[in-house]
């Protein structure tokens, strides 16, 4: 893969086209594969705050595994430019324990045009070089393929889309008899209930059944903690549930909401998903009346953005008492046929006939874990991140 | 009454594990500079990019 292709790609990697100011770190090992990446908008910082930012919030997480890494900066290219960032950034890493070397740079104006940086030393005046520009590449089809969106026009277009939505997508439980109901499940049944919503609301295409199981999940999960733990532990390790957690938040009513972007933050950033979209659905989490709603995303934030810990590492943690309880797991899908029956289309005909059998995938898998006597494996972290 | 639950609790555990103190509930206090956005890649994605620097 050229450079220039891989650069091309963060923006898909990102979701939003970078604008010009801003200062994107690749970090590559010493196989040449690009790793963590960060993005950071200068116009409004001075160079010594963005050098003291990267050093505070980016290095300890580039630290990880990638010493080495490639900068591109989105400006106007100037011959005379004077370089104070780039020579700041890179003196300041020669004090620092982790060894970082930036290893290659890079322009991109906004004509698209990638110019490559080197030390040139022959002339009267040595120092830092540009190549001729060339195109930089179009990724749009082969990042399509794999399954990536368009990049918004830009970061706060791109941010928009964790926000709320303007008017809610469902409404709170209405009927009495059912929210009784539901609380007064014993405590396993009723995280496997908010489990198995969740799953439905990733997977499933009946409308009517998706609103259900969002009406469902969203008053569990601000009922009962465990539930909200459980589907945030769920949504971490699996892109679909992930999205479909973000987007019950956004859908929800008022009251829910920030029990729902508690569990959908803290899954967001225990997924290793972007900061900034993270901070923009914890923020509801923030409000939240509960304060064990809060406890989350701050445990999650820290987790990430303080400790530095990997994904995986937080899954785990978070997720040590978060196992699959079989008999809680049968009796919850009992308890779904029967609170939502009436509204059983005729698919869901179908699949009420083949769990009946134990043979639907998601049972199949609950057996073979609780055979296992352990949590879920976690599923690796990586792939598009698209909402 | 305890206002984390178990899973929190074991995730605040594993933070201080790391030698770092979580400390109290709440987001964390704004900064004066324009924050980073970190992301994590798919290092699978990304083969031979070395390469492509030398040329």
């Amino acid at each position: 893969m050229q450079v220039g292709e891989l650069i091309a790609r963060m923006e898909y990697e990102y979701g939003y086209r970078f604008q010009q100011g801003d200062v994107l770190l690749i970090g590559v090992n010493d196989q040449g594969m690009g790793g963590p990446q960060a993005v950071l908008p200068i116009e409004q910082a001075t160079v010594e705050q963005q050098v003291q930012g990267i050093h505070e919030e980016v290095l300890p997480m580039v630290h990880r595994d990638y010493r080495n890494l490639i900068m591109v900066r989105y400006e106007e290219f100037d011959y005379h430019e004077t370089n104070g960032f780039h020579d700041q950034f890179t003196a300041s890493l020669d004090d620092h324990p982790g060894g970082f070397e930036v290893v290659a740079q890079y322009k991109v104006d906004q004509n698209r045009q990638l110019y490559q940086g080197y030390m040139d030393q022959q002339w009267a005046s040595p120092g830092l070089r540009w190549t001729m520009p060339g195109k930089l590449p179009d990724v749009s089809a082969q990042m399509r393929e794999l399954g990536y969106k368009e990049p918004a026009s830009s970061e706060a277009e791109y941010l928009r889309s964790f926000q709320p939505h303007p008017e809610p997508g469902f409404q709170p439980l209405d009927q009495e008899q059912e929210v009784s109901h539901l609380n007064r499940l014993a405590p396993r049944v009723s995280v496997e209930v908010a489990r198995h919503a969740l799953a439905t609301t990733a997977s499933t295409e009946s409308i009517e059944q998706q609103a259900k199981a969002r009406q469902t999940l969203g008053h569990l999960v601000a009922y009962d903690e465990d539930a909200r733990d459980a589907v945030a532990y769920d949504a971490s390790i699996s892109p679909a549930k992930k999205d479909a957690l973000v987007e019950t938040y956004r859908q929800a009513p008022a009251k829910q909401r920030p029990a729902l972007a508690a569990a959908a933050g803290a899954a967001w950033m225990m997924s290793g998903g972007g900061l900034k979209a993270g901070r923009a659905i914890m923020a509801h989490a923030y409000q939240s009346t509960r304060p064990s709603d809060r406890a989350l995303v701050t445990a999650a934030e820290v987790a990430t953005t303080r400790a530095h810990m990997r994904p995986e590492e937080i899954q785990e943690a978070f997720g040590k008492e978060i196992g699959t309880d079989l008999e809680a797991a049968e009796a919850a899908h009992q308890e779904w046929e029967r609170l939502y029956s009436s509204t059983t289309t005729q698919t869901e005909t179908e699949t009420v006939v083949e769990t009946e059998t134990v043979e639907e995938p998601d049972q199949m898998q609950l057996a073979l874990e609780h055979q296992m006597n352990q949590p879920p494996a976690p599923v690796a972290s990586s792939g598009p991140e698209v909402d | 009454m305890n206002q984390r639950s178990q899973a929190v609790r074991d995730l605040l555990e594993a933070v201080r594990a790391k030698g770092f103190d979580p400390g109290p509930d709440g987001p964390p206090p704004d900064r004066c500079w324009h924050e980073a956005q970190v992301e994590v890649g798919d290092p699978a994605q990304y083969p031979s990019v070395q390469e492509s620097q030398e040329s």
